[in-house]
């Protein structure tokens, strides 16, 4: 997917004019989970709408798969079957009477014939984790937020996307959800090779996510680089209001006290073998306490 | 779809006229007495003259004249109507002929009949249009709660009503939010919402209305909550902040137009 | 019976709901708590745990179905002491739009004093004081709908504050909110402990805001787990992963340094305080 010179402007020549994208470059590789990070009003949202065709650019164009998006015509059906949007809290555009139905809104939408769509909905229920014998039947708004939310997911896989674009997936979950919805993202990343671009306020998660990660910021790409480059140049992250992910910045703390651990370490585990690395350097420490 | 965004409610143009400043229960109570006033005017002298007060209010409301008449726009097919039955049917038996169309005569009289019902019409939009364009709706609301206060006694729930309204204008801006975020959510799952026929139309609208209707139960759920956690009991025993006032400027727009409907009366009846 | 300092008390508290039918649910499980007087207590606890919940009985938008609840003293069971209780307790909820009633911010904010019955004057009063107070003043003629969602909690606080309460609950009131958002509304509600000792009530499931309270409540299931000072509740990565919940980031870190052996003491929760304890087990190193 390739974004050339998108510029984006909300309700121009109304008194409510305003500019969301400013010209925009952006490439997605096939395969790949990208992080895309940005304060609040960077224009991630606008963005990922052009992907699948929901927003027409004001100026520049979408290339997705060698074909440029254009909203409006028949094509962009195409396109949405290539590219699986989930918005925030997508469990609100729960509707159906029955969980089977409401997966199997996307399949029918395709105009899929009943046994391919069962098949995909049964599939797809089977990769959010709910068994489609004891979820099927039931209806959508007797489960709890979480179950929801898989079902609504699932709902978007059974479009057998290409690339998955998830906004804030883990918004409004307590840490098991969290840990849960990320679990399976990175399995529908590995094993069934989707691209995945991943919008989210925490840092944390990107790091243990993504490859790539790509900084927006006033509607322009600030930064567009290797997940462990970006994370290092912390300065400019918090520049803009961001931050690094919290052991990167034990680790820069350390650093600047004049320890010499690497900081492009950005999960837990990878910081705390790090730390242990260095002051094991000497030779192991006093088990007498600090 | 950013047309529901860009949607202003109640057409309310905010100005710094002397008709805005009105008290709303004053504009209330002087568009009712208008109304009234547009069906008792017998003759084009009558009508003529309530125009020329109309045209007058619009004037001192700053509110640009090409905006009124664009106002009339929803309405022009009922205008036509009405012209075009009185035409042909108001003229009663044995008028002076214009012109035939088939079985279907045309008279003088029922054309200047037709003249007259549209004009009245077009003053009955007007002047209702006005009331909404010099008062916003959270005026409107406070003074329809203040002139039904009194008829509290006799069982008009003013206060709920009032409240009702100010919660639904509150909302509004929120619920088309949320419309156009279900749609596109439905859209990227490939739902078609611009084509087919009516039939089918109709149908597309189901996976938008019914997380719509289940998210606004939900939120009026909360907010009942929420209401009830910060002391909310019904009308009983609350006072308001903002206070309604009469001042002088309502006194004198009471009398002009008391006045100037008389006169329109007056005139029509000779 | 009661403790000196105590604004609220929870005895022995239980919930259920639906009881009596096939969908009954115990959702709080004999629970005693006490909330003091201008401390900034957060209740943790994953989806299920019974959070919510509890918090509806600190300002008797539930009753208990056994136990009972103590605010400044009132029963909650007490029909007559309803209104005064909900005075003393505000609460703000979790979703940012669905508390907001009026059109107009200032007006929202006079809809609590105004149910009280107090004269306009004082209402208007009020209302400044409290948008000053949240730092909304400037916004007091804006529509809700054109606000962020930290700028709406905070508005939603001052109507609270318009109340002259003596404890606020935060009812996963940043649940919904980016991190910009997050930090104003707690920068808020700590500034308010702080300024007007009310005492704050934070429910969350965000590991980092909790870890800022003087005092963590943990539940799970409907009942009290862990209670304490954070540093002592934040320490075992397995006990809360057990809970549904996690360890603040750094809190983690500190876990899996000390398996490995590194003399840490306490569990530093703070990034500059797990740096410096660093650096001095360097210091005995070399």
């Amino acid at each position: 997917m390739v974004c050339e010179g998108l510029v984006h402007v909300y309700l121009r020549g109304t008194p409510f004019e305003s500019v969301a994208l400013r010209g925009v470059d952006l490439a997605v590789r096939r395969g790949e989970c990208l992080g895309l990070v940005g304060p609040t009003g960077s224009g991630k949202s606008t963005l990922v709408q052009h992907f699948n065709g929901l927003l027409r650019p004001t100026e520049g164009r979408v290339v997705v798969d060698g074909v440029e998006v254009r909203p409006g015509s028949p094509a962009v059906r195409d396109v949405r079957r290539k590219v699986g949007l989930l918005f925030q809290y997508p469990e609100h555009q729960l509707f159906e009477a029955t969980v089977f139905d409401d997966v199997a809104f996307g399949p029918r939408n395709l105009g899929l014939d009943p046994e391919e769509v069962a098949e995909r909905v049964r599939e797809s229920l089977g990769w959010v984790g709910l068994d489609p014998d004891r979820f099927g039947p039931r209806s959508p708004f007797s489960l709890s937020g979480g179950e929801m939310r898989r079902v609504a997911i699932a709902g978007v896989l059974a479009m057998r996307p290409q690339v998955l674009v998830l906004d804030e997936p883990t918004a409004g979950l307590d840490p098991a959800g969290r840990r849960e919805i990320l679990g399976r993202i990175r399995e529908l990343h590995r094993k069934a090779r989707l691209t995945v671009v991943l919008i989210s306020h925490s840092m944390d998660d990107v790091a243990r996510l993504c490859q790539r990660v790509v900084v927006l910021h006033q509607g322009r790409v600030f930064l567009d680089a290797p997940v462990r480059e970006a994370f290092a140049q912390a300065d400019r992250l918090r520049s803009i209001g961001l931050d690094v992910p919290r052991a990167t910045d034990v680790l820069l703390r350390l650093r600047a006290a004049g320890l010499p651990v690497r900081c492009d370490r950005l999960t837990v585990e990878e910081a705390c073998e790090e730390i242990v690395r260095v002051l094991q350097g000497g030779q192991g420490w006093s088990s007498s306490g600090a | 779809m950013e047309l529901l965004r860009s949607l202003t409610i109640g057409q309310y143009v905010p100005r710094a006229s002397p008709v805005h400043r009105l008290d709303p229960r004053t504009k209330i109570l002087a568009t009712t007495l208008l109304l009234v006033v547009v069906f008792l005017a017998r003759d084009f002298r009558g009508l003529g003259l309530f125009g020329v007060f109309v045209a007058g209010v619009v004037a001192l409301s700053q509110v640009p004249a090409g905006f009124v008449l664009r106002g009339l726009r929803p309405v022009w097919f009922l205008l036509l109507l009405t012209l075009v039955l009185q035409v042909f049917f108001g003229g009663g038996s044995g008028g002076t002929v214009l012109w035939k169309l088939g079985p279907l005569v045309a008279t003088r009289e029922g054309l200047v009949q037709g003249l007259f019902v549209t004009a009245r019409l077009v003053l009955l939009v007007v002047s209702t249009s006005l009331l909404t364009y010099t008062t916003s709706p959270v005026e409107l609301a406070d003074g329809m709660e203040r002139l039904l206060a009194p008829f509290r006694r006799v069982g008009v729930p003013a206060h709920e009503l009032a409240m009702m309204m100010t919660i639904a204008l509150r909302f509004i801006p929120t619920l088309v939010e949320e419309t156009e975020k279900i749609m596109k959510a439905q859209m990227a799952r490939g739902a078609n919402l611009d084509t087919g026929g009516p039939l089918r139309r109709a149908r597309a609208l189901v996976p938008i209305l019914v997380p719509l209707f289940v998210s606004a139960f939900r939120r009026a759920e909360e907010l009942a909550l929420a209401m009830e956690a910060r002391g909310y009991r019904g009308g009983e025993g609350r006072t308001r902040m903002k206070q309604l006032r009469y001042r002088g400027q309502d006194t004198v727009a009471g009398v002009v137009v008391v006045l100037a409907s008389l006169l329109v009366l007056w005139v029509g009846r000779t | 019976m009661s403790e000196p300092g105590a604004l609220i008390e929870v005895h022995h508290l239980t919930h259920v709901y639906h009881a009596g039918t096939p969908q009954e649910v115990r959702a709080v499980c004999d629970v005693c708590l006490t909330v003091r007087r201008a401390e900034f207590l957060a209740l943790v606890g994953g989806n299920g745990s019974g959070k919510s919940t509890l918090a509806k009985h600190l300002n008797a938008l539930l009753l208990p179905t056994e136990g009972r609840v103590l605010v400044d003293g009132l029963d909650t069971r007490d029909p007559h002491a309803l209104w005064e209780i909900r005075r003393r307790v505000g609460m703000v909820f979790q979703n940012p739009d669905n508390q907001i009633v009026a059109t107009v911010v200032e007006e929202d904010v006079a809809f609590g004093p105004e149910n009280l019955g107090l004269p306009p004057e004082e209402i208007r009063g009020r209302v400044e004081e409290a948008l000053r107070a949240v730092g909304m003043l400037d916004c007091r003629r804006r529509e809700p709908h054109l606000l962020s969602g930290g700028q709406k909690q905070r508005v939603a606080i001052a109507g609270v504050l318009a109340m002259r309460p003596q404890c606020l609950v935060l009812d996963e009131a940043t649940t919904m909110l980016d991190p910009e958002g997050r930090r104003e509304v707690l920068h808020t509600a700590h500034r308010l402990r702080e300024r007007e000792g009310i005492a704050v009530v934070h429910i969350t499931h965000n590991m980092e805001e909790a870890a800022q309270a003087d005092r963590v409540v943990v539940l799970h299931q409907g009942r009290v787990a862990l209670e304490g000072a954070p540093g002592e509740v934040f320490r075992d990565l397995r006990r809360l992963r057990s809970l549904r919940l996690d360890l603040p980031e750094v809190a983690e870190l500190s876990w899996c340094l000390r398996r490995r052996g590194v003399p840490l003491e306490g569990s530093p929760l703070d990034p500059a305080e797990l740096a410096s304890q660093l650096m001095r087990v360097r210091g005995v190193v070399a």
